[in-house]
């Protein structure tokens, strides 16, 4: 994912974290179970420059609602964002793996989501959101 | 939030072992656990305690359940559950090698991903214990962490450590 997302940037969801550790460069250093429901899933390991207390901070931040409104894309086709309509959808902030953008999909102002359909499937979409709106979203959700 | 209680009986599902021995049933007649209550299934009265079946990772299909008895009444399993956490995270000092000989490294998990923590049975480190853990549905991990059953559920519910009590300093 470095050097693949836009400014190394990824929203990822502290409900998959686990063994986190403080490393002497003041990095933070843990395992990452992007299906934490899944057995077959193993963890990847990341090293980002978010402070532990931090990552505690927004664990224990309840968002206003337990599900998000995304404008997903019918297709994952990055040339038809410019041409389809995306459809509002609703979902649970406990299922979503990750968010990022390609420097393309910065250009477009859209970002790829990674997704669980609960334990059963992995869903990679195209939101007509930027990296910055769905943390937006998720600090201030519509009512 | 978890429970400190006394277990009678803690038969394993994983491989039919058991977890509350005869040594402990002989000294004390249970075996003190801080267990999770987000595990228990089939939580039910026995006698002037509970019975209930408890789930080392209940994440994984393929995992079966313990069959469990403890002193705790339901009525108070049931209430301890609603008390809820100071954090979503806890940070244990995670002993190297499960070797507390060696220097612990403060490590964050989250308290959904503790199974139970279970009293080190040496004399001579009272402040150790054993946390079984999961990462996710991926791994059941086994590890040697500073501190005792009173501490740790001292910090799950208040975020610090008001309790100094060590192992030599209960009923053993």
């Amino acid at each position: 994912m470095v050097n693949r997302a836009w400014g190394n940037y990824v929203m990822l969801n502290t409900n998959r974290m686990s063994d986190i550790l403080q490393l002497d460069s003041g990095n933070t250093k843990f395992k990452y179970l992007q299906a934490p429901n899944d057995h077959r899933c193993s963890w990847d390991t990341l090293e980002c420059n978010t402070a532990i207390g931090q990552l505690e901070s927004v664990a224990d931040t309840e968002p206003d609602h337990e599900f998000g409104v995304f404008p997903i894309f019918p297709t994952l086709d990055i040339t038809r964002v410019t041409i389809d309509t995306p459809v509002d959808t609703e979902i649970d902030w406990e299922d979503v793996c990750m968010v990022y953008q390609t420097d393309r999909d910065a250009t477009l102002g859209v970002s790829h989501m990674v997704f669980y359909t609960k334990s059963w499937k992995r869903v990679t979409v195209i939101i007509n959101l930027t990296i910055n709106a769905v943390n937006e979203l998720w600090h201030d959700n519509p009512d | 939030m978890f429970l400190l209680t006394e277990l009678t009986s803690w038969q394993r599902g994983r491989d039919s072992g058991k977890r509350v021995h005869a040594r402990d049933i002989f000294e004390n007649g249970y075996r003190l656990f801080l267990i999770n209550p987000n595990r228990i299934v089939d939580l039910k009265v026995d006698d002037d305690g509970s019975m209930f079946l408890f789930s080392d990772n209940h994440r994984d299909r393929r995992e079966n359940l313990s069959f469990v008895r403890s002193n705790s009444t339901v009525a108070e399993v049931i209430a301890q559950h609603d008390v809820a956490f100071h954090s979503k995270f806890i940070t244990l000092g995670f002993y190297p090698k499960n070797n507390p000989h060696k220097t612990p490294v403060d490590t964050t998990i989250e308290v959904e991903d503790i199974a139970y923590f279970d009293d080190y049975n040496d004399p001579d480190h009272p402040n150790c214990v054993w946390v079984v853990y999961c990462r996710k549905g991926f791994r059941r991990v086994e590890q040697l962490v500073e501190g005792t059953l009173e501490g740790i559920e001292d910090r799950l519910r208040t975020g610090t450590t008001s309790s100094t009590t060590t192992t030599s300093d209960r009923e053993q």
